[in-house]
């Protein structure tokens, strides 16, 4: 068996393909789908593949997966914004507050997008996963910005150059 | 060379670019192995998350003082480790055969080596007091001959990028980059100011941890391939 995308050889039981990550559970489901709805409906072959995709897809999730996806995905959201929040109050209220816990809550954001991930990956048709996707895309694409602005105005917050770098 | 220090925005607009470069040179030579854009955007989320949080982080370590995440400094070693952790945790994920380790690995010399011009231009990070050939002076800062180290390390670097490069479908070339990166930083450190006044400074203690670590992973990574 080899892989649809890139061609490597891939062993029995391969979930992905260890070359280019090309989910391969996924496809024989697909296939095996499209083969039941082709010995029920003749007619198939007439629509657009894209959407019998997408029909299959949808379809394509247990129950169990999509409890699993939204799981993961709901603990994300949580570990990333409920500890953004905590160290923003701790600083608010108190400027000189411990740096131990504003690092340790500063992780939640890193395990929360690895979750993420390990949803979109393992879960890939599940719609709540790309969601979450999206909404890190923005927080990310905020967070640069926010940096680029941080190290603009800021010079001495350049650690790096202060003899670290 | 007499260096007006230029402090904004050309320090960003640069450290920024480098980082992006390396972007494209991962991006690029994943899409040559047939990787998946879906795949790599997901990664390149990691990329940046891990590399800006872990070199914050880094930077409340080494730094006390520096205790909100919002305005602690940006320290570039934390983002190389950033970088690094992130491979390994995607890799975890979704193995992919160590193609993203060896590719985000290789990616660091370039962008470590494209940063060090920022440097150059804004005066920070300068190197020991030197008058011979191609010393600078930046007369916004201590405003004496010195050497110009920032140079030195991009080139250096860049070359190291090159060469690693070249070799780089060869076997073990993520433990020659690493360990020939930190040597290289090692010895270059000896050429920086802040070396004056420390016998050995924070670079050098961590380029060593880095060599003494990777040295055991891959020894008893080869040993166990070798039984």
């Amino acid at each position: 068996m080899f892989c649809r995308n890139c061609g490597e050889k891939l062993e029995d039981g391969d979930r992905f393909c260890i070359k280019c990550g090309t989910p391969i559970v996924q496809q024989h489901e697909i296939g095996n789908i499209i083969q039941e709805e082709n010995n029920s409906n003749n007619q198939l072959n007439q629509l657009n593949p894209t959407v019998v995709n997408n029909k299959v897809i949808d379809n394509n999730m247990s129950e169990e997966d999509k409890k699993n996806a939204n799981m993961l995905c709901i603990i994300s959201l949580i570990l990333t914004y409920g500890s953004g929040i905590f160290p923003i109050f701790s600083v608010l209220e108190n400027p000189d507050s411990n740096n131990i816990f504003s690092i340790l809550c500063s992780m939640g954001p890193l395990i929360g997008l690895v979750l993420m991930i390990i949803a979109r990956i393992k879960y890939p048709n599940s719609k709540f996963a790309k969601v979450v996707m999206w909404i890190y895309i923005i927080n990310i694409i905020i967070m640069m910005i926010g940096l680029l602005l941080l190290i603009i105005t800021c010079y001495a917050a350049i650690q790096s150059c202060s003899g670290m770098g | 060379m007499i260096i007006h220090q230029i402090k904004f925005p050309i320090y960003g607009i640069i450290i920024f670019l480098s980082i992006i470069i390396g972007m494209i040179y991962i991006y690029h030579s994943l899409k040559k192995n047939h990787y998946q854009d879906k795949n790599i955007l997901l990664y390149f989320l990691m990329y940046v998350a891990f590399s800006i949080i872990i070199g914050k982080i880094y930077t409340m370590i080494t730094s006390p003082e520096q205790n909100n995440i919002i305005t602690a400094g940006l320290s570039s070693y934390g983002g190389l480790i950033g970088v690094i952790l992130s491979a390994f945790i995607f890799e975890k994920i979704l193995p992919l055969n160590n193609q993203l380790i060896k590719y985000s690995i290789l990616s660091l010399p370039l962008v470590y080596s494209l940063s060090k011009i920022a440097c150059f231009i804004v005066g920070c990070c300068n190197g020991i007091p030197y008058s011979r050939f191609g010393y600078v002076i930046y007369k916004e800062g201590l405003n004496i001959p010195q050497f110009p180290i920032q140079i030195v390390e991009t080139i250096v670097f860049l070359g190291v990028f090159l060469i690693c490069n070249i070799y780089r479908e060869k076997k073990n070339i993520i433990f020659w980059t690493i360990i020939s990166s930190a040597s290289i930083k090692f010895l270059l450190d000896y050429l920086r100011y802040d070396h004056l006044e420390k016998m050995i400074t924070n670079n050098q203690i961590f380029s060593i941890i880095i060599i003494i670590i990777v040295g055991v992973v891959f020894s008893f990574h080869n040993l166990k391939n070798h039984i």
